[in-house]
């Protein structure tokens, strides 16, 4: 299941839970659960907006921006996919 | 006297069992995480006390936070009697996570299926029978808030204490680990630690560090070297090892939630859906965003500048006034009554007088992306970015840089290929970031009053077709290699909040007011004494120091239909800030105290073609000296930032030039 919605990830990389859902024959529920322990366990990474780290003097810009976080499969996660 | 443990994930609605059952009045709140330490209280049942202990709430049982911690060694070494399993009924996946733990952990366990009020509502129905069969455990709905299903969850337990009977449900974790479960609880077996060696073993396979201290402390384990060789077999596999565990689980729960539970069927298409199937379409997805776009512009102009605008330059003009007045009734030297009314008010105020629309602009913006329609852009644009041979998570950069290009080329540092970082850092620039406006909204009132948001859409607009073709030609050229994809989760479409909305305007807008303060305040007291220099020159006139430099560098700019002095010296000014482009404009075209003024003097220094083309080199010209900066941190090599400030001037400088002859040649003045 999590390798899976990892792999489903890396086909479809611009993806909803509910596609995801219907992919894998699962609950939107469950993909955020699956979502959840994959960054938990290291397998997928949130990209924090990398200017929100304050060290910017010139500008404030908005970081709470949620709809726009990235993420990015791991080395350890790429290893997981290609050893499956 | 027996003790019932109440466990469940955080907000599930443990304390109100608890306070349910013990009568006591626990602090209960709507929000995750209020039960901190466990708390303790009793109640009677036929003649007999019972003792309750609520533990905080987690979403696991494993060693990744202090609850959990406190959680899991209630239950194994305080010996509860009975495990009540507070269940969120309307999240029961997450729920049920936890419950497989305390399977493994061969507790005693009630599950309390609360919510179920909740539950309903949402048409999820529950097959009490099945769930308990599949579980291997009694099951009893509750509504606790409304004391309902306590008594039978108080009889359950108390019956439980007296069978003796534990979990009989056996969660395969597939062959080789259930095989390195045996074997380790073998070795484990008769070594009294305070936990179940079969728990210890799946632990250790988890790579739990807590309980590998707790044996790395046991003595006659570690003279083992069977033991010794275990471990080490096992911690060359650990991620394999935990995945498949943790995923183990998720697939019991799933089996589970398949056989007992019944929710509506998901609509086919949910109203994300049906929205997503038209912003995100092939054919239709730039056109609707373009279309959004104006939009916005359109909807700035009618409120910040027609509704709102007014008033801000007359309070502005008024202010001026105000103190003009006064430092001339109070006798101050001349050059302080000129520097404050021309430089501060007629550059800074002229400055300011653009916040109402910089407010609205930022507050639309923020609605687009809080509603979630900002992923869906950067969705759209990805195919496009793509094709170009640019990574789409540029984008993302490029909405950044909307605000402001220092965030936006900071925002690059999620790319992960150079190429693609430096290409994305390049053309961040062309973003029209909100110091710009400014400069447009003098020369929009100047000349197209009644077309301002279509004029600002062109240029936001323009600014995303240079940033793409520049970006072409780099990859093309500069930096070649492979574009990578990027992932992204589209959140479905939800109402903005006020307060998001609000805050992504206040980080804007702070920071123009800031610069504003700081920087522009700065430049415009050096260029007044530029301009007032030499001693005995006529202020602001050409003869100045200013004029002098402006004189220097206009002949660059006649091609572009705006060889005067004042231009040259504004877009000089610019590279400080681009603010200041129009403060400067406001303080040499002498005597501008308030907007109407500086208005009529562009009106007779610019035609509407030379306007364009002034805008467009504001728009595409060298970014400002922190821009410039951040590239320079950011690529590390004042080469390239060097090659950034000279490309974009020659970029901005032929947009102008080619709109002005075109113009020209078209027939336009
Ligand atoms: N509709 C409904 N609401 C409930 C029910 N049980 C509890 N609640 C509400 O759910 C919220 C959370 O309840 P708590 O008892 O504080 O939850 P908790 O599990 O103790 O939370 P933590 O201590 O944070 O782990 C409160 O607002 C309760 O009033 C129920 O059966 N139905
Ligand atoms: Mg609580």
């Amino acid at each position: 299941m999590l390798v899976e919605t990892l792999r489903e990830i890396k086909r479809q990389p611009i993806f909803s839970k509910k596609s995801l859902a219907d992919k894998l024959n699962v609950s939107e529920d469950m993909v955020g659960n699956a979502l959840e322990q994959l960054k938990r366990m290291g397998y997928l990474e949130e990209e924090k907006p990398s200017h929100c780290s304050r060290n910017c003097k010139f500008c404030s810009f908005n970081c709470s921006s949620s709809s726009l976080n990235t993420m990015v499969i791991t080395p350890k996660g790429e290893k997981l996919l290609s050893s499956n | 006297m027996n003790t019932l443990a109440l466990v469940g994930n955080p907000n599930s609605g443990k304390t109100t069992v608890f306070n349910a059952l013990t009568g006591s009045n626990q602090h209960v709140g709507n929000w995750p995480g209020v039960t901190v330490e466990k708390k303790e209280g009793k109640f009677k049942f036929n003649g007999k006390t019972y003792n309750v202990v609520d533990l905080p709430g987690t979403y696991s049982l494993g060693a990744f936070s202090e609850d959990e911690i406190v959680a899991r060694d209630f239950i194994l070494k305080g010996n509860p009697d009975v495990v009540i399993n507070v269940v969120d009924a309307t999240n029961i996946e997450r729920n049920l996570y936890l419950t497989t733990q305390l399977l493994e952990m061969k507790a005693k366990v009630v599950v309390a299926l609360n919510m179920i009020d909740e539950a309903q509502e949402r048409n999820i129905n529950f097959d009490i029978e099945a769930l308990s069969k599949e579980l291997g455990v009694p099951i009893v709905p509750t509504i606790a808030s409304k004391r309902k299903g306590i008594d039978e969850l108080i009889k359950m337990s108390i019956e439980l204490i007296d069978k003796d009977i534990k979990p009989n449900v056996k969660i395969s974790y597939g062959e080789d680990i259930d095989r390195e479960i045996k074997n380790l609880e073998r070795l484990l077996n008769n070594k009294n630690f305070e936990y179940p060696s079969q728990w210890i073993a799946i632990k250790l396979l988890e790579g739990d560090k807590y309980i590998y201290e707790l044996l790395s402390n046991d003595e006659s384990l570690n003279s083992s070297t069977e033991f010794k060789d275990t471990i080490d077999r096992i911690k060359d596999n650990i991620d394999d090892y935990e995945l498949k565990i943790v995923d183990k689980r998720y697939e019991f729960v799933n089996n589970v939630v398949k056989k007992a539970v019944k929710r509506p069927k998901e609509d086919v298409e949910t109203k994300t859906d049906k929205i997503d199937k038209i912003v995100t379409n092939k054919w239709l997805g730039i056109p609707i965003f373009a279309l959004i776009m104006l939009l916005v512009f359109q909807l700035t102009f009618a409120v910040g500048e027609d509704l709102l605008g007014g008033l801000m330059s007359e309070a502005m003009g008024a202010l001026g006034e105000i103190i003009k007045n006064s430092l001339v009734k109070t006798n101050s030297p001349k050059w302080l009554v000129s520097f404050v009314s021309e430089g501060i008010i007629g550059g800074v105020g002229a400055v300011l007088e653009f916040i109402p629309l910089i407010v609205v602009l930022y507050m639309l913006m923020g609605i687009l992306e809080d509603s979630g329609y900002m992923a869906r852009a950067a969705y759209v644009m990805d195919n496009i970015m793509r094709a170009l041979g640019l990574q789409g998570k540029t984008f993302i950069s490029m909405i950044v840089g909307f605000g402001c290009n220092v965030p936006g080329i900071m925002a690059t540092r999620t790319l992960d290929s150079k190429k693609d970082r430096m290409i994305a850092t390049l053309i961040n620039p062309f973003m029209s970031c909100g110091a710009r406006i400014p400069v447009y909204l003098v020369f929009i009132a100047a000349f197209f009053p009644d077309k301002g948001g279509l004029v600002l859409f062109l240029l936001y607009f323009l600014g995303i077709l240079v940033a793409l073709l520049m970006g072409k030609i780099f990859s093309k050229t500069l930096f070649k290699g492979e574009t990578s994809y990027f992932i992204m989760e589209l959140p479905p479409y939800r109402l903005p909040s006020f307060r998001n909305v609000l805050r992504n305007m206040w980080d804007n807008v702070s920071g123009f007011l800031k610069r504003a303060g700081t920087t522009i305040f700065a430049v415009v007291t050096i260029l007044w004494i530029l301009a007032v220099l030499p001693l005995g020159v006529e202020p602001y006139s050409k003869n100045s120091i200013l004029g002098q430099i402006g004189t220097f560098i206009a002949p660059i700019f006649k091609p572009a239909g705006f060889g005067t002095w004042q231009a040259a010296v504004g877009l000089f000014a610019g590279l400080a800030a681009k603010e200041a482009v129009i403060a400067t404009l406001g303080m040499v075209y002498t005597g501008v105290g308030e907007g109407a003024a500086l208005i009529s003097a562009v009106q007779n220094a610019f035609t509407p073609l030379s306007a364009i083309s002034f805008m467009v080199m504001t728009l595409l010209y060298t970014p400002c000296a922190a821009t410039i900066a951040t590239i320079r941190k950011e690529t590390n090599s004042s080469k390239w930032a060097l090659f950034a400030a000279l490309y974009t001037f020659l970029v901005g400088w032929i947009g102008a030039v080619l709109v002005y002859q075109i113009g020209t040649l078209l027939g336009f003045s």
